[in-house]
């Protein structure tokens, strides 16, 4: 039987920057991927952060192909004929640019193929089955009838990460997961900088909710390549199952919305996608790692709803690299050599990620999922009728605008605190319009 | 604006497949008729679960699979047992 030091299982952005870590410090590598190239089976919206990239490849932006430079960001909140945005334009990531929109077929592809340089063997169009266990620790992978021994297996498989659940260590919460829906349509660069106000090079960012997702808590994206839009639909899975609503439906209601269809009118369907992903921060650290294993990137929960999958993924190889370095420094590779894992990923600011992963998708499922209808039309009524009172001339009160935002937000607050606090902020308001009334006597 | 929603297999036909002879998510289709609201039917992607009224049969179809994975946690029956196809087989992202 066939041994090596280390198998990293998926040639995704998490494998392929273990595998590079790994060969960095001299330890042979094995990188098994199931798809007959790497990036064929994998979907995002996709927009690359490459701060993580940069570290590793510094020279990346001259050789990466990646699309255009995401320094045009918004935020879109939709409704069924009405469309707000919060959009920063930012000169700096322009000049310097940190975001990039790209293709996760090719991008994989050629990061797979930077592995290969730094001397990883990558097996491609194989898939691993389960792992080899001895003792209760894990000792290799098997390749249908194939075995390959390895002092460790790094689980690098995604969300339907095999090697993380043969081992034992994978925790499954379908509350926290997403099916995304995308499209990628066809457009001549000069159409898309032209309908989305972008400098030659420059990608729109958008991200959003709303209609037509506000009903099951979804969210959208909007990025620019450079000759075609990508459009992605989320939706929890729970949601799905729970109200029997088609996504792939949703996903039409989305293109006809009027802002939706002024910006991708005349496009025509390049490619039709679907994945799923996790909000983050499901598995605790204490269960990222065990005798012979290690758990990283979307195989051990490391995502997040801000789309950062990419490069949390990428730091968490890197960091278990560096634990597969010291176990063999060790000349060990149980569960407590390995353990060092946890540490050096405490170093980062992936736990902080996590963390706010966990909490920010518990609020989601908690509150702002059934609150999200009545949040989004409290924020367009509060948008509009602010103007309107502004130019009404013939009511000479000023106009209550801190009990108009806390209505936007009274859905969040307990009910027990619901009748005392909208009774002080009514208090406040009135003292605060009088104040005003005063100010406006001694000022005007 | 769309005139009409294009029909799931014109958007399949966009996506390269290698399709394997054996199927790698197989469904246990005798609790289908008793299923509860039938998710599956809605919820994947590529429509790959059908409902056959005639026969009060469901038909899945694995050949059109883009192994997003959604099938794998949505039957409140646990019909469904999923896999990947082999290695090499099944969906193969262009773009992606
Ligand atoms: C719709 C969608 C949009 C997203 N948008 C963004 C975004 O814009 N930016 C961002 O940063 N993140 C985004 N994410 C999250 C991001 O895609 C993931 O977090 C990221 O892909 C995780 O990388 P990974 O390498 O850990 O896993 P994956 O990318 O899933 O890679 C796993 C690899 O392992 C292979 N594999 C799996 N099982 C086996 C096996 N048994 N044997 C051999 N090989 C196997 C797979 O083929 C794959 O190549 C998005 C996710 C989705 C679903
Ligand atoms: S959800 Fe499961 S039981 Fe229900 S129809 Fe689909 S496969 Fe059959
Ligand atoms: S994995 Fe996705 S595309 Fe494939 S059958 Fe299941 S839901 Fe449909």
């Amino acid at each position: 039987m066939d041994r090596v030091e280390c198998v990293v299982v998926g040639a995704g952005p998490t494998g392929s920057a273990c595998a590079i870590g790994l060969a960095r410090k001299g330890i042979e590598t094995v990188l098994v991927e199931r798809g007959s190239q790497a990036g064929e089976k994998n979907v995002a919206s996709f927009v690359l952060f490459a701060n993580v990239l940069k570290t590793i490849i510094p020279g990346f932006a001259d050789e990466a192909p990646l699309e255009r430079i995401g320094s045009d960001t918004g935020f879109l909140c939709l409704r069924k004929d009405d469309m707000m945005e919060f959009r920063a334009k930012a000169g700096v990531y322009y000049e310097n640019p940190m975001i990039y929109t790209a293709y996760r077929s090719r991008f994989d592809r050629w990061f797979a193929s930077k592995a290969e340089e730094e001397g990883v063997e990558v097996v491609r169009g194989m898939l691993v089955t389960d792992v080899l266990t001895e003792g209760g620790r894990v000792v290799g992978i098997k390749v249908g009838e194939d075995e390959l021994l390895a002092d460790v297996v790094v689980a690098a498989d995604g969300i339907h990460s095999i090697v993380a659940r043969q081992s034992g260590l994978y925790e499954d919460d379908t509350s926290r997961y997403m099916l995304g829906v995308k499209e990628v349509l066809d457009l001549p660069p000069d159409v898309i900088e032209d309908r989305f106000g972008l400098r030659p090079g420059e990608a729109a960012v958008k991200d959003g909710w709303g209609y037509p997702m506000s009903d099951v808590g979804g969210l959208f994206t909007i990025y620019t390549n450079n000759d075609s839009v990508s459009i992605c639909l989320f939706a929890p899975v729970d949601a799905l199952k729970a109200k029997g609503v088609s996504l792939r439906d949703r996903l039409e209601d989305f293109k006809a919305h009027p802002y939706v269809s002024s910006l991708i009118k005349e496009s025509r369907l390049r490619e039709y996608e679907a994945h799923i992903l996790a909000d983050g921060g499901r598995i605790k650290t204490d269960r990222l790692y065990s005798g012979g294993v290690l758990l990283c990137g979307e195989a051990g929960g490391f995502n997040s709803t801000m789309w950062i999958g990419v490069p949390s993924g990428m730091l968490s190889g890197l960091k278990a690299a560096d634990a597969v370095a010291a176990a063999k420094r060790l000349g060990r590779y149980d569960a407590d050599a390995l353990s060092c894992y946890v540490d050096y990923l405490y170093e980062t600011g992936l736990p902080r990620m996590l963390y706010n992963a966990r909490t920010f998708s518990d609020f989601m499922v908690k509150s702002a999922r059934r609150h999200m209808e009545t949040f989004t039309d409290n924020l367009f009524d509060f948008m509009t009728e602010s103007i309107l009172e502004e130019v009404n001339f013939f009511e000479p009160e000023p106009y209550p605008s801190l009990e108009k935002a806390y209505g936007m937000f009274s859905d969040y607050v307990p009910r027990w605190l619901e009748p005392p606090l909208r009774l002080l902020v009514r208090g406040v308001s009135k003292l605060g319009s009088w104040y005003k009334k005063r100010k406006i006597r001694r000022t005007v | 604006m769309a005139d009409r929603k294009p029909r799931i297999d014109e958007k399949l036909a966009r996506v390269a497949f290698n399709i394997d002879r054996e199927a790698h998510i197989t469904v246990a289709k005798e609790s289908c008729p008793g299923c509860p609201g039938r998710p599956c039917l809605s919820a994947c992607p590529a429509e790959n679960y059908t409902w056959n009224d005639e026969n009060d049969a469901l038909v899945f179809n694995y050949e059109g699979c883009m192994e997003c994975g959604t099938c794998r946690f949505i039957c409140p029956l646990d019909a469904i047992s999923w896999s990947y196809p082999r290695g090499g087989f099944g969906v193969a992202y262009r773009w992606g």
